[in-house]
C-alpha cells in the first residue's frame, strides 16, 4: 500500500496547485452542467468534480483538501446556482470529504472505494437536507435511486482518479 | 497517429493497474444488497385508496382522495407557485415557479408514502394510506 507522499509540499508549489485544482473543478461543475442526466430526482448528477478532491487528497495534507473543495462549492455556486443549490452543495460536499478522509486513513479501501463512499455519502447527506428543511422523512422514499447513482457515477470517478494519480505518482517529476 | 499511440500506451498502463480490491468488491455487493431491499420495501406498501395531502411549509395545506379527479392551485401570499393534478389514481405536478423544474419532471406518486416535493417553494404532495392515519393534520 503506497503511504500518502509528498505532504510537505513547499507553499509556493501548494497556491499553484490550489489555482490550477479549484479551476480544473470548476470547469467540471460546468461539464456536469453541460450534460443533465435524465433522471427528474433532484441531486442526481456526475461527480465529475469529485475527482478533484480525491487528487488532492492523494497528494497533499487534508486541511489543504479542505479548503480546495470548500472555494470550489462556493465558487461554483455563485457562478452557476441559486441559493439553494449551494446549501445542499456545501452540505453534501462537506459530509462526503469528512468520509472520504476517515476511509482512506483507515486504508481499507483502494481509491475506487474511497471515491464509492465519498459518491453514496454526498447524496445522502444532501437527502438528509432536504429532509430537514421540509421536516418530513417521507423523502426518504429517493434513498434507493440516490444510492444506485452514487454507487454508479463514484466507480466511474474513482477508476478516472486512480489512473491520473497512478500516472502522477509513477512517473517522476510531476507534482 | 500521436492519438493512436498514447491510447495504446494508456490502454497497457490500464491493463497492469489493479482496480476493485477485495474490500471494494464486498462494499459494492453489499450497496447493491441495500439497494434491492429498499425497493422492495418500497414496493410492499400498496396502492392505496387514500387521500393525497399537500404540504406548504411545513403546514397542511389541503387534502383530497386520490380516486377523484382534481385540479389544485396552490398559492403563497396570494401568487401562484404550483398546481397539482390528481388523475386516475395518481398525483402529480403540473407546474412549479421554481427555476429548475425538477419537481414537474417527477413521476407520478400513487403508493402509499411517496412523495413529490419542489423545495425552493416548500411544497409537499404525499400519498397517505387510510388505515395507519394517526393524525388528523399536522401543523407547526
Amino acid at each position: 500500500m503506497k503511504t500518502t507522499q509528498n505532504m510537505m509540499q513547499s507553499h509556493n508549489k501548494k497556491i499553484a496547485y490550489a489555482g490550477i485544482l479549484i479551476s480544473v473543478g470548476l470547469i467540471m461543475g460546468y461539464l456536469e452542467f453541460l450534460i443533465p442526466l435524465p433522471v427528474g430526482i433532484p441531486g442526481v448528477k456526475l461527480g465529475l468534480s469529485n475527482i478533484i478532491t480525491l487528487f488532492s487528497l492523494y497528494n497533499f495534507d487534508p486541511l489543504f483538501t479542505f479548503v480546495v473543495l470548500i472555494l470550489r462549492v462556493l465558487l461554483s455556486g455563485l457562478l452557476f446556482g441559486n441559493l439553494f443549490g449551494t446549501l445542499y452543495g456545501l452540505s453534501g460536499a462537506f459530509i462526503s470529504f469528512i468520509v472520504m478522509y476517515l476511509v482512506k486513513r483507515g486504508n481499507i479501501f483502494s481509491i475506487v472505494g474511497v471515491s464509492i463512499m465519498g459518491g453514496i455519502f454526498h447524496n445522502i447527506a444532501q437527502l438528509i437536507v432536504a429532509c430537514i428543511l421540509i421536516s418530513q422523512i417521507k423523502l426518504s422514499i429517493y434513498l434507493p435511486v440516490l444510492l444506485l447513482s452514487g454507487l454508479i457515477c463514484g466507480l466511474a470517478v474513482g477508476i478516472i482518479s486512480q489512473i491520473i494519480i497512478n500516472r502522477f505518482h509513477n512517473e517522476k517529476g510531476l507534482l | 497517429m500521436f492519438a493512436c499511440y498514447t491510447l495504446y500506451k494508456l490502454c497497457l498502463e490500464i491493463d497492469t493497474m489493479k482496480f476493485l480490491s477485495r474490500n471494494d468488491r464486498f462494499l459494492i455487493i453489499i450497496i447493491i444488497f441495500i439497494i434491492i431491499a429498499l425497493y422492495l420495501i418500497r414496493f410492499c406498501s400498496s396502492k392505496t385508496d387514500g387521500t393525497v395531502e399537500i404540504y406548504v411549509n411545513n403546514e397542511l395545506y389541503t387534502t383530497c382522495n386520490i380516486n377523484n379527479d382534481n385540479v389544485i392551485d396552490i398559492y403563497i401570499d396570494d401568487v401562484l407557485v404550483n398546481i397539482v393534478k390528481v388523475k386516475n389514481g395518481y398525483a402529480s405536478m403540473e407546474y412549479a415557479s421554481c427555476p429548475d423544474r425538477l419537481c414537474v419532471k417527477q413521476a407520478k406518486i400513487c403508493y402509499s408514502n411517496e412523495a413529490i416535493c419542489c423545495l425552493p417553494n416548500k411544497v409537499l404532495i404525499t400519498v397517505k394510506n387510510e388505515d395507519n392515519s394517526e393524525y388528523d393534520a399536522i401543523t407547526q
